[in-house]
């Protein structure tokens, strides 16, 4: 058991490495996610209220459209250097493969909103009512989030016409996940109802049960050549 | 091979007579519903289409499941071709919903989580077909889709769930509330009878569709045989 969590933490911190070697991906996803907001001013910030209101929204809309660019990013660089071929011969078990790959996206991504999000909140001036929940808000949203990337950019790697793939089949897969994060992030943002805020949890865990159930169950099926 | 051919051929003629009859009964014989008037005769075609759009993806689900379980691509291609024929029946609910909203509610669409739910299941397995035609090996082909259709059928009941709360949570949905005409208790025995004959007739036509859909990739696929068989 203990040798599976190490080699798990040993894809993690071999992602890490690259990342940090080439600071190109979390810098990318960054400032795509920063860019598309400030579109999103331009296109429709005339009337400040309703940019407020949507908000949340918008957030979650930059962090999906950055995170299928970045799920795309770091398994192209697999492909190319010819890692992933190695990693599915070694001799570990094929669930470690998709946690390592799961977290390492996982990491990426919340990092990314942990720099993005207090952007956001500052330039807005919104008092969040909780920094704790607001931070597993975006935890359980980017682990859902991650668990259906990794398995369906994995999925659709080696297939004709994989951008446009991707983000066609994660979407319309996505919507229960983008509900919750959205409404919490609503309740946390501008007034806590505390009725709903919980049934949205709820919905928000047993979605990410059941994705990251069927993620790693399916993924076996995936990656067998 | 014959035998498939006969039941191919009752099924053909069961579902040209039984829609005919419907068509006959609903419009000829079937008086006129007194609160929606006449828009309500819609109703005899979308809710068997729901109900056929419905199972035709439970088939896929089942079939996707027992495709990467025994590996037979048999169990592929009848979780293919439901889902074609599935995929039909959506966009003809879809459509049917829209003609039946307008003079009802006075609307063509609203978010409301039947029609939000069907609208990404239709949307899911356009998505699913795509990644078929994307795929060149047909074993990986049957793979990567039994995976999706696996996901993307557990994904409807949350995606139901999730859209009704939002709907319910955020602005009480007062405005109207979408009935399928099957469920409620109140529908008069009168037009009770004719909408379980629709529905019957449409299981039929689809489980005729499926059949000969089924059986004609069938073919295609001994075709590609033969033809890599003289090529050598």
């Amino acid at each position: 058991m203990l040798l599976y969590f190490q080699q798990i933490l040993i894809l993690v911190w071999k992602d890490i490495l690259i990342d940090l070697q080439r600071k190109d991906n979390l810098l990318s996803m960054l400032l795509f996610a920063i860019l598309s907001l400030l579109v999103f001013q331009f296109a429709i910030g005339k009337v400040p209220e309703l940019f407020l209101i949507a908000l949340p929204g918008l957030i979650w809309i930059v962090t999906l459209l950055s995170g299928v660019l970045g799920l795309g990013k770091s398994f192209v660089q697999e492909m190319e250097s010819g890692c992933i071929g190695a990693l599915l011969i070694s001799p570990v078990d094929r669930s470690v493969l998709f946690l390592g790959k799961m977290l390492a996206n996982t990491i990426f991504l919340l990092l990314t909103q942990i720099m993005f999000v207090p952007i956001c909140l500052f330039i807005f001036e919104i008092d969040v009512m909780s920094w704790t929940w607001l931070f597993f808000v975006l935890l359980f949203g980017t682990i859902g989030f991650s668990s259906l990337g990794t398995l369906l950019t994995v999925m659709t790697s080696t297939v004709r016409g994989k951008e446009i793939l991707l983000p066609i089949l994660i979407f319309p897969l996505m919507v229960p996940s983008l509900l919750c994060v959205v409404r919490l992030m609503e309740n946390l943002f501008f007034g806590l109802d505390q009725q709903e805020f919980w049934s949205w949890w709820k919905l928000l865990a047993g979605f990410d049960i059941v994705l990251f159930t069927v993620t790693i169950l399916g993924f076996e099926f995936v990656v067998e050549e | 091979m014959d035998k498939m051919k006969k039941i191919i051929i009752y099924l053909e003629w069961g579902s040209i007579l039984g829609l005919t009859f419907c068509v006959i009964w609903i419009f000829l014989i079937l008086p006129i519903e007194s609160s929606q008037g006449f828009p309500q005769k819609i109703m005899y075609l979308h809710v068997p289409t729901f109900i056929a759009t419905y199972l035709a993806f439970f088939v896929v689900f089942a079939f996707s499941i027992a495709y990467l379980w025994k590996r037979d691509l048999m169990f592929d291609q009848i979780a293919k071709v439901s889902a074609e024929v599935g995929l039909i029946f959506c966009a003809l609910l879809l459509v049917t919903g829209a003609i039946w909203g307008r003079p009802t509610w006075g609307t063509y669409w609203v978010w409301d989580a039947r029609l939000t739910t069907t609208l990404l299941l239709f949307l899911i397995f356009m998505g699913y077909f795509l990644l078929r035609m994307s795929v060149s090996d047909r074993d990986k082909e049957a793979r990567l889709a039994s995976v999706l259709g696996i996901i993307g059928c557990l994904d409807i009941p949350i995606i139901h769930k999730s859209v009704e709360w939002w709907r319910t949570l955020h602005q009480p949905s007062t405005l109207f509330k979408v009935e399928s005409g099957k469920a409620s208790p109140s529908i008069p025995q009168e037009l009770l009878n004719p909408l379980l004959a629709s529905i019957i007739v449409i299981l039929v036509f689809y489980l005729y569709l499926l059949i000969l859909r089924f059986q004609s990739e069938k073919r295609k696929e001994e075709l590609n045989q033969l033809i890599t068989e003289t090529q050598f």
